[in-house]
């Protein structure tokens, strides 16, 4: 049976958190979404480990997402990770390119959000 | 607080608070666009898609300016590899196509990337749609290039051209005309150069010196 990609969504801003989880299943993947990353792994549970993607805004509410993004490859060591941020300087992205993450500003088009997402499904494929 | 402040401010406040519910509505509109079927409502939605991708390409050009005009932008200068700064650039930008290149410069890595962007989508909406990125060594200095195919610019256009709200072809069409004005100002925050070699029907080639590393 196909197993349908999980993606770990932290994301602590409500409407962007919703929009990207229907665009995120429409592509065909599980979601577990949370406000930070303790919050998402104990949603997921066991399931964490199997996470492909880790999708993060870089401004969480108590810390930052490149950390949190840290944390939970721990526990899913396959997932890539795409920062994304509305930040005025370029901290999120010289945090995401040293932690060798990917980086998109928001508003990131969708279009670009689903090449990443293709191309990094066929790496774990 | 003087006018500019003001202006500074301001930009920056509406750009930043904007930015999260324009990332909201361009994902639901591409979540609706699924979800359409009948032709002549998804004609609908991809026009209302294309006004907000273009209001977002409108407040990032804000946003930047706001920050070179508040001097808010410390660049962190190391060796860059060109060639990994063109591999992240294609991946974005499918009009565009680059040269292998074995050079790298001394730069910010991150601004250096904002500046190639701003000429390569300045070539996209200006410029006949293509744009073509290579880099020579010269004099001991890097020459980072992009060229493009389009109507080409006057050469009493060519300074006016960097200048904030300026679109030489007098267009009121995609963007603000601030791009140029952002790929200048940040060159010249790292001690880069940037001119344009172009005549009338020749097209146009944007050139970006930096330091060799």
């Amino acid at each position: 049976m196909e197993t349908r990609p999980l993606i770990l969504l932290l994301e602590d801003h409500c409407g962007s958190a919703e929009a990207m989880q229907i665009v995120l299943r429409d592509w065909g993947a599980d979601v577990v979404h949370g406000a930070d990353a303790d919050d998402v792994a104990s949603t997921a549970g066991a399931n964490t480990s199997r996470a492909t993607i880790i999708i993060t805004d870089f401004h969480l509410t108590d810390t930052d997402g490149v950390s949190a993004a840290k944390q939970l490859r721990k526990r899913a060591p396959r997932a890539q990770v795409l920062v994304l941020s509305g930040s005025l300087n370029n901290d999120a992205k010289r945090a995401a390119k040293s932690a060798g993450y990917t980086f998109m500003h928001k508003p990131a088009p969708p279009r670009d959000l689903i090449a990443w997402l293709e191309r990094n499904n066929a790496l774990v494929d | 607080m003087d006018s500019e402040s003001v202006k500074t401010r301001f930009l920056t406040a509406i750009g930043h608070d904007m930015r999260q519910p324009l990332h909201a509505l361009l994902l639901y509109l591409s979540a609706l666009e699924r979800r359409v079927h009948d032709a002549e409502a998804r004609d609908v939605l991809s026009k209302a898609d294309r006004a907000a991708q273009s209001l977002a390409g409108m407040i990032e050009g804000l946003i930047q300016l706001a920050r070179l005009d508040a001097g808010k932008i410390d660049p962190e200068l190391e060796r860059v590899s060109l060639q990994s700064l063109f591999d992240d650039l294609l991946a974005r930008a499918p009009h565009a196509s680059a040269e292998a290149t074995p050079l790298y410069v001394h730069s910010d890595p991150v601004l250096l990337e904002t500046i190639m962007q701003q000429l390569i989508s300045n070539a996209a909406t200006h410029g006949g749609g293509k744009a073509h990125v290579s880099a020579i060594e010269k004099n001991g200095a890097v020459q980072i290039e992009v060229r493009d195919d389009g109507p080409g610019i006057a050469p009493e256009d060519q300074e006016r051209i960097f200048a904030e709200f300026v679109r030489a072809d007098g267009s009121s069409g995609n963007g603000l005309g601030v791009g140029l004005t952002i790929a200048k100002g940040l060159a010249e925050l790292m001690k880069h150069t940037i001119e344009v070699r172009s005549a009338p029907g020749k097209g146009a080639t944007f050139v970006v010196r930096a330091e060799r590393a």
